[in-house]
């Protein structure tokens, strides 16, 4: 049969190649040298994730009830399938001996896991030191970030990518007392260099520790901001956005909440537009429901800049949940561990509005993943 | 081109005559601007030649001619799943050279959705592959010399060079 094989054009070798899992071809470069080179071309990397991207969109959920190092990360698939999370252990052993900061409202995944296309960026403290980590479990590489100009002992971070300048950005908060950010630096993988930037427009600017969200090029963060022009409130909520091309900060308006202080918020994006999530509990009844906010961008000088829209309100749910992220149509939410019982994951459907459980016990701890050959070049740091 | 004509004869590299509708033709650029250049009336004679062999000519009209009606005029969601499905069925084809000889075809033919369903298929049939099945497939000679066997191996646990 193999004779009749045709020849093929490398063009199609290159299209089916791109399509295969990282497993199969972390094997498969062993095939000849000009396999071996080809997956290390920035085309090839880049082509392979957007098929990654579309075919295969993980999630990572921390299992990990104690909070503690090492970690057990586990992955959830399309067909609703969970996985172990492999090769953990290379990060492990980087970490072990380290202190970790564990106070554990402090210690959410989001505060020192962050994933964007493929990349994970890692947080972990040592002697009271914050240090940062590049990472891709599928090829097993993991990568210290220098040590940025300045070096503060605390920290706020956000990890993104932008397809304009294909370019990965590390931005780092420098926290002076209650919070306020005073200066920030931004790493690109591209050049390994810190880099400072303006943040003239921050000033006043809190808080901005809770869940880094990266989406479509861009950075954000929900803040808080001394407000000198409300009375009736010492404190206004915002979202902080850092354009990754143009690296610079935009302050966003949160829309106007009913309850804004008592409710669980987070960062999505949904149908392309940036998101909030609300999970709240309706009158103090004990059931909770999530709100889902798009954001409008006009680009009518006349009128406001910034609009949002309320687009969804999930049914009553029994449990305390909170909203997390938006995954393919579903809301994911986790249900905060009660009297005994372990915290688990639940997926709220858009479209039927049900609640359905998945076979994973999680502490709060979810992040989108794919599978890429980020970094399987070389040509960083 | 006439707008009488509904269905249009081709010819196979092998010299077999087939008959494909316009609308699935039309799924095709080049068979496209065959359709805008040439006369398709019943008086004129010119058969054009499309140079992928019978047998697979066969597979790639049938899947024209079942895809025409979604590409002309859009679909509902259980369509869409309806198609998926006949897809799947499609590309089983248990012998691999039809299955590499379409992947051609469809690249010789400018066919976009064919391409995408075929290169896909050929990568689900390779992911469990060994290194010298692929080698086989695709005539490959192992260039490694042993040193770079072994430093490769110590990079990557993951991979095997059998």
């Amino acid at each position: 049969m193999e004779k009749d094989m045709p020849i093929f054009p490398q063009e199609i070798i290159t299209s089916i190649l791109v399509r295969l899992p990282v497993k199969s071809l972390i094997r498969f470069q062993c095939v000849c040298k000009s396999w071996k080179n080809l997956f290390r071309t920035p085309s090839f990397i880049a082509e392979h994730l957007h098929h990654s991207t579309r075919q295969n969109p993980l999630l990572i959920v921390d299992s990990d009830v104690s909070g503690c190092i090492p970690w057990r990360l586990c992955l959830l698939n399309c067909e609703m399938e969970v996985s172990e999370f492999e090769n953990t252990h290379i990060i492990d052993s980087l970490m072990s001996g380290c202190f970790y900061c564990c106070n554990h409202m402090l210690c959410k995944m989001s505060g020192w896991l962050y994933s964007s296309n493929g990349l994970l960026c890692v947080k972990f403290s040592r002697n009271s030191q914050d240090h940062l980590w590049l990472w891709n479990p599928s090829i097993r590489v993991v990568r210290q970030v220098p040590e940025s100009l300045n070096e503060p002992k605390y920290f706020s971070v956000g990890f993104g990518f932008s397809p304009i300048i294909d370019d990965y950005k590390i931005v780092k908060f420098f926290l002076a007392g209650f919070s306020v950010v005073v200066q920030a630096e931004v790493y690109s993988l591209r050049t390994g260099l810190w880099r400072k930037v303006e943040v003239g427009n921050l000033e006043g600017v809190y808080d901005l520790g809770c869940g880094a969200f990266s989406w479509n090029g861009a950075i954000f963060w929900i803040g808080e901001k001394k407000d000198v022009e409300v009375h009736n409130k010492s404190h206004l909520e915002l979202i902080v956005s850092f354009d990754i091309a143009g690296e610079v900060f935009t302050l966003i308006p949160f829309p106007t909440l009913n309850s804004a202080d008592s409710c669980y918020k987070r960062l999505a994006s949904f149908e392309n537009k940036l998101a909030l999530l609300f999970t709240s509990d309706i009158e103090n009844s004990g059931s909770w429901a999530i709100d889902l906010w798009v954001l409008e961008e006009c680009t009518d000088p006349s009128r406001e800049r910034w609009s949002w829209a309320k687009i969804y309100t999930s049914t009553p749910n029994p449990c305390w949940i909170c909203a997390e992220i938006i995954w393919r149509n579903e809301i994911v939410c986790l249900v905060e561990a009660f009297e005994g019982e372990e915290g688990k994951v639940v997926l709220c459907n858009l479209t039927t509005n049900e609640f359905k459980p998945f076979g994973c016990s999680s502490r709060p701890g979810i992040l989108e993943y794919v599978e890429s050959l980020v970094l399987l070049d070389n040509i960083h740091v | 081109m006439s707008s009488s004509v509904e269905a249009i004869t081709v010819l196979s590299s092998d010299g077999d005559e087939f008959k494909i509708t316009v609308s699935a033709a039309k799924l095709s650029k080049p068979l496209n601007w065959m359709l805008e250049d040439v006369c398709f009336s019943d008086d004129c004679d010119e058969v054009p030649t499309i140079e992928v062999n019978s047998k697979t000519l066969v597979k790639v009209i049938e899947y024209c001619e079942k895809h025409a009606p979604r590409a002309n005029s859009g679909a509902s969601d259980s369509d869409a799943e309806e198609l998926k499905k006949w897809d799947i069925e499609f590309m089983k084809m248990d012998v691999k050279d039809i299955l590499f000889h379409i992947l051609m075809a469809a690249n010789y033919l400018h066919m976009e959705g064919l391409y995408d369903l075929a290169c896909q298929t050929a990568a689900d049939l390779m992911k469990g592959m060994t290194v010298s099945q692929i080698r086989k497939i695709f005539h490959i000679k192992n260039d490694f010399s042993s040193e770079e066997q072994e430093q490769l191996r110590r990079q990557h646990p993951g991979c095997s060079f059998d």
